[in-house]
């Protein structure tokens, strides 16, 4: 699968645009604040059904515009396969599929993968653990759009119960007390799910990562990943009860898997607050690089990687390493600065606020 | 757009379900030509619906006496009853022909987050009726989502200490449908709910 064409109306700065896209490395240079990275989003917005960088509908539409369209022909094998979304500033987003309505985002997933590596990817080691679960997640989702589901019914348990811990005000009654029961009940099945699912990842996705990071140091570090629970294994719901006075009191659930953590440990020590920045950038690359080559191991289906200002960041060895693991399907990149001397794009395009030039 | 008294037309209809800002302008303008007479049909009969409806006093169906049609038939099974979230769900389950017991309305499911808590239920007028109307099995037939399954199990769990029977509907594939088409989750729970074939053609 592979991206071959882009059309863009009233998205972002750009009014009016289309692009070609082939397989290999596409380049796209320009200016910050031309519009470089809104390509990149465009691109993502279809494999995630939103923006990769979390913006608001309101921000994607051009000003003073209602709506903000997106097109992409998707080429598989050689069949052409059409996505359209339609991005409301206000309002539900419409999918399109072969001009054929779809209902979910879900079905854009199926069609189209993105692998994404940015500046802020490095927040996946220094971040909270909020970051390294939400990475754990998108690649479940990416995995099998079915776990979308899991985390949906999960995140309604978790608001339907802390909402209710709200209304308590810190207080129990009998009625809060069975309430409760119930949600503790729920909360603790779709969790239990979504726990089983991240862990069962994480064991698959540690060779892959291990294989990447082999690439990028020649020393021996031992890099470890470890799924921690504050809860014992399949007694989430025993775990609530004893927090229970806790939550009431605090007015928010305490424990579960919206508070787990993936701990990473380089020889031992964690590598968010031990490894030197260095290393936290080869860690995050090989988070992003291990995923990208379990969901093509599982899916058979290649995602396209998108490099957001990457080089800038790495020193010219790891630069190497990263161009040389670029798969040969389709990539592309944004720069501002020179290309490492080992990159040679395939095609190119030069951004001029929001207006495109192909350079070659 | 509109002189006000058009305005508001459109505005009130729009606030119905179902009826987006297109449809609402559409019956506006419908309504408009229509003569007089009709318009004091349409308006009579609301007024009037709105005067005489209330709930049934045993099981919250709508009802224009103090008890419903259902609660009032004595060819009804008095040991079955069938819990649901609202009136129109009595409605869908009639049209099956295949429960023959009464009905007791709830009229929501738990739901914190739209402030939907027991006590806005009617859940202890559910447990009165139990004993004095001597029911054997309760059937509980909420919307399959959280928090219908959530409700469904706070109701189990007190109607259990009362030796009640308690069951709930199945879930999983609609008849005639094909099997390609339904999506993972209900697939994934009619696989769940399987049984054994030989048990259904014996029901028959």
């Amino acid at each position: 699968m592979f991206l071959s064409q882009l059309w863009l109306t009233n998205f972002r700065n750009y009014e009016e645009a289309h692009l070609n896209f082939h397989q290999g490395i596409t380049l796209i240079t320009g200016n910050n604040g031309n519009g470089k990275t809104n390509l990149l989003e465009a691109i993502a917005w279809f494999a995630k059904g939103k923006s990769f960088r979390n913006t608001p509908n309101e921000a994607l539409v051009l000003q003073n515009k209602e709506k903000a369209i997106l097109r992409a022909e998707i080429l598989h094998s050689k069949r052409k396969t059409t996505l359209e979304a339609e991005i409301n500033f206000s309002g539900r987003n419409q999918l399109q599929i072969n001009g054929k309505k779809v209902k979910s985002k879900k079905d854009l997933q199926e069609k189209i993968k993105t692998t994404i590596f940015g500046p802020e990817d490095l927040s996946l080691i220094k971040g909270g653990p909020g970051e390294r679960r939400n990475y754990l997640d998108e690649l479940l989702i990416d995995l099998h759009t079915k776990n979308q589901l899991i985390k949906t019914n999960f995140e309604k348990c978790l608001k339907q119960r802390n909402t209710l811990l709200k209304q308590a005000k810190g207080k129990t009654t009998n009625e809060i007390e069975a309430t409760l029961d119930v949600w503790d009940e729920k909360f603790a099945e779709s969790g239990q799910q979504l726990a089983n699912e991240r862990k069962n990842l994480l064991e698959t996705l540690k060779p892959e990562i291990e294989n990447t990071l082999k690439k990028f140091t020649n020393n021996r570090d031992m890099v470890l990943f470890e799924y921690e629970q504050f809860w014992e294994n399949d007694k989430l719901i025993e775990a609530l009860q004893i927090e229970r006075q806790t939550d009431i009191r605090r007015g928010i659930t305490t424990i579960g898997p919206h508070r787990d953590e993936i701990a990473i440990k380089v020889n031992g020590l964690l590598a968010k607050s031990h490894a030197s920045q260095g290393e936290q950038r080869s860690l995050a690359l090989g988070l992003r690089l291990g995923g990208h080559e379990l969901v093509k191991k599982t899916t058979g289906n290649e995602p396209i990687i998108l490099l957001d200002d990457v080089f800038s960041e790495l020193d010219s060895t790891r630069c190497q390493t990263l161009i040389e693991l670029l798969p040969k399907k389709q990539a592309v990149l944004t720069t501002t600065g020179e290309l490492p001397s080992g990159v040679k794009p395939d095609y190119k395009y030069h951004v001029v606020e929001g207006s495109i030039n192909s350079s070659e | 757009m509109y002189i006000d008294a058009v305005e508001e037309v459109i505005d009130a209809l729009g606030r119905l379900p179902g009826i987006g800002p297109k449809s609402a302008q559409r019956i506006t303008f419908h309504l408009m030509r229509l003569p007089v007479e009709d318009i004091e049909l349409l308006t009579s009969a609301i007024s009037l619906m709105k005067e005489k409806i209330r709930f049934c006093d045993s099981c919250f169906n709508i009802s224009e006496q103090e008890l419903c049609p259902i609660c009032k038939d004595g060819q009804r099974d008095k040991g079955m009853l069938c819990v649901v979230e609202e009136p129109k769900d009595i409605i869908a389950l009639e049209k099956t022909a295949e429960f023959r017991g009464k009905y007791h309305v709830l009229g929501g499911s738990i739901s914190p987050i739209d402030g939907i808590g027991p006590e806005q239920l009617k859940v202890a007028e559910l447990l009165r009726r139990i004993e004095p109307e001597r029911i054997e099995e309760v059937i509980i037939a909420m919307n399959p989502n959280i928090e219908g399954e959530a409700t469904a199990i706070y109701i189990a769990r007190l109607l259990e200490p009362l030796g009640v029977k308690v069951t709930k509907i199945a879930s999983g594939l609609p008849v005639g449908g094909d099997l390609e088409y339904a999506d993972e989750l209900t697939l994934g729970r009619a696989l769940v709910g399987r049984h054994p074939v030989n048990e259904e053609y014996k029901n028959v």
